[in-house]
């Protein structure tokens, strides 16, 4: 917020015109990552939106896995995308986009001691003079811009992205701070030119017809027919690498970075690139490869399967030897980028940096990976600065609330040992943490918020109507037991109940109404736990409990507590190294410190 | 840890035939009594005499009503004293802890609570606190060496299977996706789900079967000869037991009785304590001191409370070895002669004029809740709570066991992946309890190291 223009809203990056880009695969959501944009579409965010209407294949994840496993994934059509985003920016008044690198924060004492963010230090574009922007509140979302290092092969260039530069000044400026940092590396495929690819040779991968999807906006305009995407449905299709090519990338993995000791970061173990995948599993002579088209405004092909950042060379030879590529023309070449994190013990839960008020860090500088990670991480930030801006309190969301806000509460009690992705295995809470039921979760605290426009209010109304209208039904003598099997499906009750989603109800309604009669026993179960422990969970740690100062605690948990500075006992419970008597300490500490 | 439940724990142990305290405080703690008892007692402050119904059978038992605020946690406490017997005990605890809302205790939850509730000072909690320190550190090193032991080695292998088979299903659910990942068959997942279902039987017939260590604990008088200790032995008795002389080295067996303990034990804890008085050591001139010293040495190794006699307040002389769990007591014996040893002991008695003989009472008292685990009730005895961690293991498999398609009609469990997830991880929670506590990374983990995971 630039200081003295109340809602005022800066932006500054690189480049305008890359707002919205998708530097790896442009496909939106996925196991636990689908469940997290259907949170952030509960508390009005754009991603969802931008989703919906630029996806050309949908497809709903774990359909035979049960409700609380459930995932929409779409893939998008890149530059569609990154327009909508940007369009949508540009029509709000009160933001403004400078392009240019921040340089540098700048800090200043706070009334009470403590530091507090005054504004950045720019460059703009095509100007070597510095400018100082004032701001009551300061996001940094570095992505892998941060010192990042690109490689391929024995080729290294600085930079975050393919023919970006990188940002050095802000990883300087932070550890003058005081900040931790750390190093992580990701990686990226290759893109192919689709004319150039056998492409009516490969097995072909289909969407869902019709599409379930993300925003809650699109299940409750939906007719009878269900979603209908604005743009054409295209499919994907499927090859794979060969034992020749894994031959070829054995005899080279002395030029590979990852292995050569070029790159010394860490990797996500859930994304190896294909020289990683050859060495682990040895036994394997191959593996899948899906060929994604990113864009009707382009031919590319994303590969996914082979992240590489071996030379050009062999990237070459793996891809000629996929069947259906043997004439394939690279438009981009793989390649690993190594980048700069603070390392996320040094925020709370709202996202704000401990030892510096008003500046906050969102994405991959806190150690995760993944667009929707980083949307949720985004969302939180964004509703904590304003806040902060307007001196109202922090904001954070409970695991058991939100894969957001388990993504929250990990980061902020775990060490980072890998780029931090969402699993649906990391929430406890799981069966209540579902996809259909995100809006009822989160949107009226988004509406206590003030983030929810009206015309979500008006949908959720109509939603939560249906929804006891159906549970009403489901209550019912004929449904009961039967309901509870298996094969008791969301269109069985349609039918059973006469109510058609797109008729009688909005979509997704269903869904809810037979999760909560089938987990039923199971809901109860996890809503008392959450309730029992919600006293403990939530009192907080003041920041002046001096730990050193708590009798009888173990060195390791001392040590666990002092560095992580957890914001409530249940965060303190959650750290590595802290035991149950432990927290019996901590409470009775925490008492005292209460009464004196 | 959590305040809002009903937290329940075995209080003593006691030798067959004794009695166990089981214990509960919370807001259940009435509320899941109750059904167990065979007449409705009234909800006042009470003790009597009252009948346990367990699997059909009625049981003497004692029980007390405490209800809040007028209790030790100044919550509604509930005290059920038992005929001791391992079996009887665990079937009770494991009826209890059915219950939403009712668990075991945590180490010093009890005295937590208290504290919160304003029924102890800030030193006193923080005293407990240190303790608990110690009792935790204990602990950990008993564990240690348990799980270098066979025994560990064998849960470290139940834990392994549940963790591989909680990695497997979570498999099936993350990572759908991928290729590599072929989630557990239905059929494989019930046939290992059965064969660690009968492991865990065939180990639980083998542990129900044990008896817990159950001694009464004894108290023993040791210090250098003629310091008092057989003056003192009779005082705190209340009678002339020992044979008491100026000559030093009168005594040479060990007397053993039990201390009486009136209105100090004051249902709030119902062990019995011996004492015993030992000859003294020092230097021995014959082979009759020395057997003597050595037998009073063997006792001093047993006893969960020493009480160290010195009427030099000097307490340094012929150090007995003790046991890192043992309480060590200080008196300086015979407080009516002059102390010209500058050293401030911890209590000063004269058994003549029985100065000071009611305080060191409750002070043997205190000790003996702390050295019978009953401030922290995770020092019941071992194999005890790995039956327990056993039987929920047990228990939550089974449950995995019917959330797996083909297993029937049942109107119990959805058979679902999400479930058998739910119920798996319950049981590696239970296992983790006795054979190391794991996190989702670790699962995780498997996962990675299984599957080749990434498109």
């Amino acid at each position: 917020m630039l200081r003295g223009q109340a809602h005022s809203i800066a932006i500054v990056t690189l480049r305008a015109d890359a707002i919205g880009a998708m530097s790896c695969n442009p496909a939106i959501g996925g196991i636990a990552k689908g469940q997290m944009v259907r949170e952030i579409d509960a508390l009005g965010g754009l991603m969802s939106l931008a989703s919906d209407a630029t996806g050309i294949m949908f497809k709903m994840l774990n359909t035979s896995r049960g409700a609380a496993a459930r995932s929409p994934r779409a893939q998008c059509d890149r530059h569609a995308y990154a327009r909508y985003v940007r369009t949508a920016l540009g029509s709000r008044q009160e933001i403004d986009i400078i392009e240019g690198a921040v340089e540098d924060l700048t800090v200043e004492r706070g009334g009470d001691a403590c530091r507090c963010v005054a504004g950045v230090v720019i460059r703009r574009l095509n100007d070597d003079d510095l400018q100082f922007v004032g701001a009551d509140a300061v996001i940094l979302t570095t992505g892998t811009f941060m010192r990042g290092l690109m490689h391929e092969g024995e080729r290294m260039t600085p930079g975050g992205w393919a023919g970006e530069a990188p940002s050095t000044g802000i990883a300087k400026s932070l550890r003058v701070l005081g900040f931790e940092l750390g190093r992580l590396k990701t990686g990226t495929p290759p893109r192919l030119s689709k004319g150039t690819i056998d492409w009516d040779d490969l097995e072909s991968q289909v969407g869902d017809a019709p599409p379930t999807p993300f925003s809650d906006l699109g299940l409750d305009a939906a007719g009878p027919d269900g979603f209908a995407p604005p743009l054409a449905q295209t499919s994907c299709r499927i090859t794979k690498t060969t034992r020749e090519a894994h031959e070829f990338i054995r005899a080279n993995l002395h030029r590979a970075p990852m292995f050569s000791g070029q790159i010394e970061s860490v990797g996500p173990r859930y994304c190896p690139s294909i020289e990683d995948k050859v060495v682990r599993f040895a036994e394997r002579d191959s593996h899948h490869v899906f060929l994604e088209p990113e864009s009707y405004e382009s031919d590319w092909v994303y590969c996914n399967g082979i992240a590489t950042s071996l030379p050009r060379d062999v990237q070459a030879d793996v891809v000629k030897r996929l069947p259906g590529c043997a004439h394939a023309e690279v438009v981009q070449w793989g390649y690993a980028v190594e980048y700069d994190m603070v390392r996320p013990h040094q925020i709370d839960a709202s996202c704000m940096a401990r030892h510096i008020a008003g500046l906050f860090f969102a994405g991959q500088i806190n150690g995760t990976s993944g667009y929707e990670e980083a949307a949720g991480q985004g969302l939180v930030a964004g509703v904590n600065a304003v806040r902060f801006a307007r001196r109202e309190s922090a904001w954070a969301l409970g695991r058991d609330l939100a894969y957001i806000g388990v993504m929250m509460d990990d980061l902020v009690t775990k060490t980072p040992i890998e780029p931090y992705r969402m699993f649906t295995s990391r929430a406890e809470h799981r069966l209540l943490l579902r996809t259909d039921n995100t809006a009822d979760r989160l949107t009226p605290i988004g509406m206590q918020l003030g983030i929810v426009d009206t015309a979500r209010a008006a949908a959720f109304a109509r939603r939560s109507d249906a929804l006891r209208r159906v549970r009403d039904v489901l209550a019912g003598p004929m449904f009961g037991k039967r309901a509870r099997r298996p094969d008791y499906t969301v269109e069985t009750l349609s039918a059973d109940a006469g109510l058609t989603p797109g008729v009688h109800l909005p979509w997704g309604v269903l869904e809810t109404a037979l999760a909560e009669h089938q987990y039923a026993g199971y809901l109860d179960r996890q809503r008392a736990e959450v309730k029992r422990q919600e006293r403990m969970e939530r009192r907080a740690i003041p920041s002046e409990v001096d730990f050193k100062a708590v009798t009888g605690l173990r060195t390791e948990a001392r040590n666990a507590l002092e560095r992580f500075r957890p914001a409530t006992l249940g965060q303190a419970g959650r750290l590595e190294g802290v035991s149950p008597a432990d927290m019996t300490l901590l409470l009775v500490a925490l008492e005292r410190h209460t009464r004196s | 840890m959590r305040l809002d439940d009903t937290i329940v724990a075995a209080a003593a142990r006691g030798v067959p035939g004794g009695r166990t305290m089981i214990r509960l405080s919370g807001l259940d703690a009435i509320a899941v009594v109750h059904p167990m008892l065979a007449t409705a007692p009234s909800r006042t402050r009470h003790i009597g005499v009252q009948r346990l119904v367990l699997s059909g059978a009625h049981l003497p038992c004692v029980c007390a009503y405490f209800p809040a605020p007028a209790s030790y946690t100044g919550e509604d406490v509930v005290e059920l004293q038992l005929p001791t017997n391992a079996t009887l005990v665990e079937r009770v605890l494991a009826q209890l802890t059915q219950h939403d809302g009712v668990r075991l205790a945590g180490p010093g939850e009890f005295t937590a609570r208290a504290f919160l509730h304003d029924k102890l000072d800030a030193e006193q909690a923080e005293g407990v606190a240190a303790m608990i320190a110690a009792r935790t550190a204990n602990e950990h090193a008993a564990a240690r060496d348990l799980l270098d032991g066979c025994t560990g080695a064998h849960y470290r292998t139940l834990l392994d299977e549940a963790i591989e088979l909680l990695a497997l299903v979570e498999a099936g659910i993350d990572f759908s996706d991928q290729e590599d990942v072929v989630a557990i068959s239905p059929q494989n997942l019930s046939l290992r789900l059965e064969v660690l279902i009968s492991t865990l039987d065939a180990l639980l017939i083998g542990t129900s079967g044990r008896e817990a260590p159950s001694e009464r604990l004894r108290a023993v008088l040791v210090g250098p000869p003629n310091a008092g200790k057989s003056t003192l032995f009779n005082a705190l008795l209340g009678r002339e037991r020992a044979v008491v002389s100026d000559v030093a080295g009168t005594t040479r067996d060990a007397l053993v009785e039990p201390l009486p303990l009136d209105g100090l034990a004051s249902g709030w804890f119902d062990v019995g304590i011996d004492l015993v008085d030992l000859a003294g050591l020092g230097d021995a001139s014959s082979a009759l001191d020395r057997a003597a010293q050595q037998l009073a040495r063997e006792h001093v190794v047993r006893a969960s409370i020493v009480i160290q006699c010195d009427p030099a307040g000097q307490f340094d002389q012929h150090l007995p070895i003790v046991r890192d769990e043992t309480v060590t007591l200080r008196v300086r014996t015979k407080a009516d002669l002059p102390n010209d040893s500058g050293a401030e002991p911890m209590m000063a008695v004269c058994a003549l004029d029985g100065w000071h003989l009611e305080a060191l009472r409750k002070a043997i008292v205190d000790a003996a809740a702390t050295a019978s685990g009953i401030i922290s009730p995770d020092g019941v005895p071992l194999p005890a709570r790995h039956a327990r961690a056993l039987a929920a293991a047990r228990e939550a498999l089974n449950c995995a066991l019917l959330s797996t398609p083909g297993q029937g009609e049942n109107m119990l469990h959805m058979q679902d992946a999400a479930i058998t997830a739910h119920w798996l991880r319950n049981a590696v929670d239970a296992l983790g309890e006795i054979a190391g506590r794991i996190s989702p990374d670790d699962v995780l983990g498997r996962i990675f190291a299984t599957f080749c995971i990434g498109k």
